[in-house]
């Protein structure tokens, strides 16, 4: 699931890979909460490699985002497939998460 | 003491007097009337007033400058009232409200959005003027959904210790607190003896409750468990419900009147009845006071079947007794033949996969010529979505028991399971639609879920692109779900679905999706809406063979005519 994770100044980018479906969510959820240090509140998620994403391991992101945001912080989605893409658009939840097209967009978005 | 009737005008120029001018209205009359307005029916009354005026003053009197609108705002001890008048050419009430799809146009919204706010709309002509008047009762209907919002705390309870009286304990708190009853009582079938005994009660000695033996078909509560009807009392001796004091009863009565006796169901079976008598005002129970005791031990009977489920089980190891509980939950649910409603067919279906899932439909008969039609994904598959969908399905029942409009009946579902969902990382996606035979419309709100499908003679399309759809439930609290709506003609088809009838995937990877479905319906729409969705059921069957399903599977196909 997670295949990376560095910090980009105060900014933690985590590279997810694979299908993220039921069953995994709890261990997702769990190992993003690991990997981030507890003074870090911004993230960016880059969904390059990731195939799919079912409505279990959806709800562990909708979480992150509202844990992050409840200390003043972000999430940012990276680079989603068009199915994953439009997962988003079908639950709108494209209202409630900042998508962006890579990467670099994101932590420029971020850090600025 | 009642508060007075409070009448004052107004009169705008233009657009940009408009807000001032309701701000500084609504302030008097809540001073007046020494009432405080929530900020929601403040904002609610005010988005219905602006584009009440607006359109008035674009249509009524194309921009023309100078020419006022002009009108009142009557607040009474019930509701309130904005009449908003024009001497422009007028339109046409009846075409903006039911806009065809093919036309919703931006203008058209104005008015529609109006009619979801308010609790009447009313547009005439008198004489030269345009009159649009707009009602919204004080009463807030959630309020009395609110109270019976005790259902979490009920899941929650029973999952940590499933024992069938605190279920009765929690009904009767509830229910005591709501009718203002001194005496309430709820009677199971105990199999036994075949006899209705007091598993709970409130205002009654211990001495009486043992004494309480009813058989089937014996008294009130006999009568009410046995023909599973709810039941009114005005008068014990002197009543109309088909049952007779005298003959009936065989052993002593401890009934008096008015009361209001309700069965506790479980699908087909009766397992008991709910008792409410002696109202502290007086006063007598009404056919919705009867209404809402109905759904309060629809719920109860429901967390019964979840206590005793968890009971059976209780010697299965933990995941798979998890697992078979989820599935019991969600078999449990689902609808059996729908409803039957002259001028519509329905039929639905719903195929589990291997791992328990959150799908879930249902048909709700409102009146007699119309129907809500739902269907719903929680997501994740396990014990708690299935205790979601359990919490959800009662939430909703009981929310359309005050509210009847579907954007409303979401946003509160919504502001209702919210705790709950963000509690458990899960969110609901549901399609409502209120389908009206007489005036051959369909309204619906879409919260993230997949668009319906609809068919017209050859044409197929999504209701996706050019209609308002929301969020998923449980990710926004003030989240504003529109509805659309639009006209039906006889042989059209709407199709609703869960993301699993197109996401499902063979080994090959292949999936079935949407314009192979949306074919499949074109090709056998001669056939009733059973038929078609039992052949479908046959080719997906063979299409995905026997490895079949990762993901539920739900479809429900309506047809007019």
């Amino acid at each position: 699931m997670i295949r990376y994770s560095e910090m980009k100044d105060s900014i933690m980018l985590v590279s997810l890979e694979g299908s993220l479906e039921v069953g995994k969510q709890a261990k997702l959820k769990d190992d993003l909460i690991k990997i981030i240090p507890v003074t870090c509140s911004t993230v960016v998620l880059d969904l390059s490699l990731v195939e799919f994403i079912d409505s279990a391991c959806l709800g562990a992101l909708i979480g992150l985002t509202r844990s992050l945001r409840a200390k003043g912080g972000e999430v940012g989605l990276a680079n989603p497939n068009t199915e994953v893409r439009s997962i988003f658009q079908i639950t709108r939840l494209d209202k409630i998460f900042k998508i962006y097209d890579s990467v670099d967009e994101a932590l420029k978005q971020f850090s600025s | 003491m009642k508060p007075k009737i409070i009448t004052i005008s107004f009169r705008i120029l233009s657009e940009g007097e408009i807000v001032p001018t309701f701000e500084k209205n609504i302030h008097t009359l809540s001073k007046k009337q020494k009432r405080n307005f929530s900020s929601q029916f403040i904002q609610d009354l005010m988005t219905a007033f602006t584009e009440g005026v607006a359109n008035a003053i674009r249509h009524g009197h194309e921009l023309e400058q100078n020419k006022a609108v002009e009108g009142i705002i009557k607040a009474s001890a019930e509701k309130i009232e904005m009449v908003i008048l024009d001497h422009g050419p007028g339109f046409e009430l009846g075409k903006v409200l039911t806009p065809r799809f093919e036309e919703l146009t931006e203008s058209g919204r104005g008015i529609f959005m109006i009619r979801q706010l308010m609790d009447e709309v009313v547009y005439k002509k008198v004489g030269g003027v345009n009159k649009l008047i707009l009602r919204r009762n004080f009463a807030e209907s959630g309020e009395e959904a609110r109270n019976l919002n005790f259902l979490y705390e009920m899941s929650e309870t029973i999952l940590k210790n499933p024992d069938p009286s605190l279920v009765y304990k929690v009904i009767l708190d509830r229910a005591l607190e709501m009718f203002k009853v001194e005496r309430a009582s709820i009677l199971i079938l105990d199999p036994k003896t075949n006899k209705l005994t007091v598993v709970a009660s409130r205002g009654m000695t211990d001495t009486i409750k043992n004494q309480i033996q009813v058989k089937p078909g014996e008294g009130v509560s006999g009568y009410v468990f046995l023909h599973a009807k709810p039941c009114l009392i005005e008068d014990i001796d002197n009543n109309a419900s088909g049952w007779d004091r005298q003959k009936q009863y065989k052993s002593a009565s401890f009934i008096s009147a008015p009361m209001i006796c309700s069965p506790m169901r479980l699908g087909h079976e009766s397992i008991g009845v709910i008792n409410m008598t002696d109202r502290i005002d007086g006063k007598p129970f009404t056919k919705k006071d009867l209404n809402l005791l109905t759904t309060i031990s629809n719920q109860a009977s429901a967390y019964l079947y979840i206590c005793n489920l968890i009971n059976r089980l209780k010697e299965s190891e933990g995941l798979r007794r998890d697992l078979e509980i989820a599935r019991k939950i969600q078999q449990s649910y689902l609808p059996g033949d729908p409803p039957k409603i002259t001028g519509l067919k329905l039929a639905g279906w719903c195929e589990t996969a291997s791992k328990v899932g959150g799908d879930y439909f249902d048909f709700i008969p409102d009146e007699d010529s119309a129907v809500f039609v739902v269907i719903a994904d929680i997501s994740g598959h396990d014990v708690a979505a299935a205790m979601t969908m359990a919490n959800f399905r009662s939430q909703l029942k009981t929310i359309l028991q005050f509210e009847k409009n579907p954007s409303r009946v979401l946003m509160r579902l919504n502001q209702f399971l919210y705790k709950d969902l963000i509690k458990n990382d899960q969110f609901v996606s549901v399609i409502l639609f209120h389908i009206d035979v007489r005036k051959n419309t369909v309204e619906w709100v879409n919260a993230g879920h997949v668009p319906p499908l609809f068919l017209r003679e050859n044409q197929g399309r999504t209701l996706d692109e050019g209609f308002h759809r929301g969020c998923v439930l449980g990710v926004n609290l003030d989240e504003n779900y529109v509805s659309n709506l639009m006209e039906l003609r006889e042989n059209d088809f709407l199709f609703l679905l869960t993301d699993g009838l197109c996401d499902n995937r063979r080994l090959d990877k292949e999936i079935y999706g949407l314009e192979k479905i949306q074919s499949f319906i074109k090709k056998n729409q001669v056939d009733s809406p059973v038929v078609i969705l039992d052949k479908l059921k046959s080719e997906l069957k063979t299409f995905f063979g026997n490895d079949f399903l990762t993901d539920d599977m739900t479809a429900v196909l309506i047809k007019m005519g």
